[in-house]
């Protein structure tokens, strides 16, 4: 029956209205666009050239940038997952009331302005601030130390901010692990770190590889905790393509540092979903 | 046999919980001060910064300009994403898979490309930046999340049920109006709401095709430019609203979550065991 | 005793097979064929129903029973040939205008619905009015012993009240005729034995035309007029009961049906050897091509002794295990490495009541309950 065959498409029609001529279409042309040249009076001119590439990839300043991003970006991968196993470890473990307030307390950055998030972190972080305050009040230092403003202050925001995003998946992937499992490994004679490492790592595999692409995808696009709370010569490659866009007009110029931003984000896609093909096929779901 | 946390296991947890909620509440405190600076603790409480949130004429018109499209964009997301995790939890067709993948992908890529994309592509479209760009931008955004909470739902939805219902001789129509809307409906109330406050809280899209007249971006430049706990003042008005909505959502969730949580016996993994020991007594 | 006195009832209804040929077929299903792919599901199935009769569709998974009842409630739609009801071609009528109800597996019950609210679903689709369906849903609740359950949610109700409720809402909207796909699967043993004799006599009583799907052999014996055996997407035979039981028509349907044996030994001159020395001689008028054979047989259909009965029937043998099963005992043979399974009566006198492991015995057989195939 034709007809029948028809049906799956008929739902997807709405979705296919919104995603092909504002979500693939843009990136396509973000793409076309970074070959052009950029005129004088602020216009991207169609007129094909790698100028934009090279001078991204050949100007320490731009090299510097993309530099930056991608060591932050590492490096909040890795600490938000270094906290957020055992904790989602926990969580995933706990039931009734106790899970839904924890989940609550989870969620709750997620649901608030990230200008307020940011708000609290500068009244916390400032040279003024609460930390400040409280270890003069210690004794332990005589002088404000400056966090935030500087790449520490930065990461603290950014840490809070994509800490959700990797307990999120990781919950998600443990809760999965069938209880049962734990009790049929100690029974075959594992111990709690053996259990851990051949049950349990496992089974949040899935978890860790699409909260690394959250966290991953979500630094080298923030825009507003650099902004924000980050260093003035410390710069990000979010801000720097609205730079380059809205106050340059290097619109061909910003359109190459996007399409190197999506490079990197596919990379880690194609990379990470290759990984775990390799290394656990029964999760691979790409 | 009951889980056993260990004393290190709780204090991590302890102080990963703090760390989420402690710029949190610290904002909302100092939205409260009666002194001028960003002082914390606050000299005093007051209402004398909301008064300043609210007088602010940038504020408010933010605000507004921020509800309607947040409420458009999310209505648009839940039409998009519920369809499509239904074409792809019910349907086996060529090209399944890539459809999945698509669907998703908003989430991993990173948004101000895609705000930068828009900005390029609306002179395609003959649009100028503004509202109607923005809402179509942040359902894009949003409509991965719609999709991953109706699949969530339909995880745990029977697909016989269907079946059932029209070997009743109820039509493709009523069927999904009677059983399956009803039954997935958590799911599509809880992609919707995501939806909304994603675009509620977005930035880093509408700075390159709003008039930059939404509220994050006000607040932003606010911020920016002279941070007083006005800022603090006008968020802890924005969840105050969520908060209200959310928990008018979870009140009418949990009123039909008694009825439509589907028992069938085996497949009640994420649920505490009482509960369904009760059903099948 | 009562379970008993009832099944008596319930064989005095099932119908007399000659009555049956006169009454209008309901269901008429030719040269069915359905493919996955490159898998055939169904490979020219061919049956029809008549009015009242029920047919069980009995098989291992994966022998296309499934598939052929999703072929005629309109979940599937076959690739090749014709499905009829009371005579009007059903190939493209879409499942919700078919009138065909079915009792799903996992009952399907909507969860977000009361047990009246289930049964009035399939009525308020067809647009009756608030009294009748009333009535209709009070009529099936009564029928189904569901009394003061109606207020109730599917997932406040036990395993059986599950079942009822599903049944009823299936029987609910007058059906043409029922299916019923493994609907009993999910109930523990008593309480399906119970409920398979309430719902024979029931659907019996109601006239309705049901075909059930089960791989439960005592399932299908239990409630069908005919079973039909299915065995890789073909109906490989389809009869009475004990038609089916007694006369198998293929090595498969023998298989299917209680337990079987399956030894090798070689024809020769008018004998089966099994092992060296003795030989069963072929029955009068059967020939096997001399060589290699393999025999076939039912565990009850050969007997153990501790003389030899007949020279010509008894092998020896030895015992490798016994098992006490209460009416039964199962009996493992060794008969020179080959292993035989019998199933025997038990009887409290028999001085043969327990056969210790390692006892010499004779394992009797009658060639004439035997299936013989060369190869």
């Amino acid at each position: 029956m034709r007809s029948r065959a028809l049906v799956p498409w008929l739902w997807l029609l709405p979705a296919g209205c919104l995603l092909v001529p504002f979500f693939v279409l843009p990136l396509a042309v973000t793409f076309r666009n970074s070959f052009w040249r950029d005129d004088d009076s602020g216009v991207a001119v169609p007129a094909f050239t790698f100028a934009n590439y090279a001078r991204v990839l050949g100007d320490p300043y731009y090299l510097q940038v993309f530099g930056n991003t991608l060591w932050i970006a590492l490096l909040i991968a890795a600490l938000a997952l270094a906290i957020a196993f055992p904790f989602a470890w926990l969580l995933a473990r706990l039931t009734g009331r106790a899970q839904a307030l924890v989940f609550w307390v989870v969620y709750l950055p997620l649901y608030v302005s990230v200008v307020m998030r940011a708000f609290g972190w500068i009244v916390i972080l400032a040279d003024s601030g609460v930390v400040n305050q409280a270890l003069l009040a210690m004794g332990l230092i005589r002088q404000p130390i400056r966090i935030l403003f500087e790449v520490e202050g930065m990461v603290i925001g950014m840490l809070h901010r994509y800490l959700p995003l990797m307990i999120v998946p990781l919950v998600t992937a443990l809760r999965k692990l069938d209880p049962s499992l734990l009790r049929a490994s100690a029974n075959l004679g594992a111990g709690h770190w053996y259990t851990w490492r051949r049950v349990v790592v496992p089974a949040a595999l899935p978890g860790i590889v699409a909260g690394t692409q959250l966290v991953f995808s979500g630094v080298l696009s923030d825009y507003v905790t650099p902004s924000l709370m980050g260093a003035s010569g410390y710069q990000l490659v979010a801000p720097a393509i609205y730079y380059e866009a809205a106050t340059n007009s290097a619109w061909a110029l910003a359109g190459a540092m996007a399409t190197l931003t999506l490079a990197l984000v596919s990379l880690l896609l194609v990379v990470a979903n290759a990984l775990l093909r390799r290394f656990a096929p029964w999760a691979a779901t790409l | 046999m009951k889980p056993q946390f260990g004393v290190a296991e709780r204090f991590h947890a302890a102080a990963v919980l703090l760390f989420l909620v402690a710029p949190i509440l610290v904002a909302m405190i100092v939205a409260f001060s009666s002194g001028n600076r960003l002082d914390f603790p606050p000299p005093g409480l007051s209402l004398r910064w909301f008064g300043v949130a609210l007088g602010n004429e940038l504020f408010i018109d933010g605000l507004l300009v921020s509800l309607v499209l947040a409420a458009a964009s999310a209505v648009l997301a839940t039409i998009a994403g519920t369809g499509a995790a239904l074409a792809i939890n019910h349907h086996r067709f060529r090209g399944r898979s890539l459809v999945q993948a698509a669907v998703m992908l908003p989430i991993a890529m990173p948004t101000i490309v895609l705000g930068l994309g828009l900005l390029f592509t609306l002179s395609i479209y003959d649009m100028q930046p503004g509202l109607l760009p923005t809402i179509l931008g942040h359902a894009v955004l949003g409509l991965p999340y719609v999709v991953a909470m109706v699949t969530a739902a339909l995880a745990s939805y029977d697909t016989s049920l269907e079946r059932a219902s029209l070997n009743l001789g109820a039509g493709p129509a009523r069927t999904f109006l009677r059983v399956t809307l009803p039954l997935i409906g958590n799911g599509v109330v809880a992609g919707g709401v995501s939806a909304f406050m994603i675009s509620l809280d977005n930035i880093s899209l509408s700075l390159f095709i709003s008039k930059g007249d939404t509220l994050p971006l006000r607040l932003m430049q606010q911020l920016q430019s002279y941070a007083d706990p006005s800022v603090a003042a006008i968020a802890t008005v924005v969840v105050g609203l969520s908060a209200a909505g959310f928990l008018l959502s979870l009140a009418w969730g949990a009123r039909r979550r008694r009825l439509v949580e589907p028992a069938p016996p085996g497949a009640a993994a994420g649920r505490p065991p009482a509960e369904s020991k009760e059903a099948t007594a | 005793m009562a379970a008993t006195a009832l099944a008596a009832d319930a064989a005095a209804d099932t119908l007399d097979p000659a009555a049956a040929a006169e009454r209008p077929p309901v269901l008429e299903i030719a040269s069915l064929r359905k493919s996955f792919g490159s898998m055939l599901a169904l490979d020219r199935c061919d049956l029809t129903l008549r009015q009242g009769e029920i047919v069980a569709l009995l098989g291992a998974s994966g022998c296309g029973k499934s598939t052929l009842l999703n072929i005629i409630a309109g979940f599937e739609t076959a690739d090749f040939g014709t499905l009829r009801l009371r005579g009007a071609l059903l190939n493209k009528v879409p499942p919700h205008r078919r009138n065909i109800a079915m009792v799903f597996q996992s009952y399907a019950l909507f969860p977000h619905m009361t047990v009246a609210g289930n049964i009035a679903y399939g009525l308020e689709v067809r647009g009756l009015g608030k009294a009748e369906m009333a009535s209709r849903v009070a009529e099936m609740v009564g029928i189904l012993r569901l009394q003061g359950l109606e207020g109730r949610y599917p997932q406040q109700l036990s395993g059986g009240q599950r079942q009822r409720v599903a049944v009823a809402r299936a029987l609910a909207i007058r059906p043409d005729m029922l299916l019923l796909d493994e609907a009993f699967s999910a109930l523990d043993k008593n309480l399906r034995e119970e409920t398979q004799l309430e719902l024979s006599l029931l659907l019996r009583r109601l006239d309705v035309t049901t075909i059930l799907v089960t791989h439960d052999q005592r399932e299908a014996f239990a409630l069908a007029d005919r079973v039909a055996v299915m065995h890789a997407g073909r109906i490989a035979q389809i009869g009475t009961p004990e038609q089916v039981y007694r006369h198998p028509a293929t090595d498969q349907v023998l298989r299917f049906l209680g337990s079987a044996n399956t030894l090798r030994g070689t024809a020769r001159a008018g004998e089966i050897r099994l092992a060296e020395g003795l030989g069963y001689a072929l029955p009068p008028g059967r020939t096997v091509p001399e060589g290699p054979v393999s025999v076939l047989f039912r565990t009850e259909d050969a007997g153990v002794s501790t003389v030899p009965t007949a020279i010509h029937r008894a092998h020896p043998a030895r015992v490798t295990l016994s098992t006490f099963f209460g009416a039964q005992e199962r009996v493992v043979l060794d008969l020179d490495g080959q292993q035989v399974v019998v199933d025997r009566p038990v009887r409290s006198a028999d001085p043969l009541a327990s056969l210790p492991a390692g006892s010499a015995v004779f394992l009797d057989l009658d060639p004439e309950r035997c299936r013989l195939e060369a190869g």
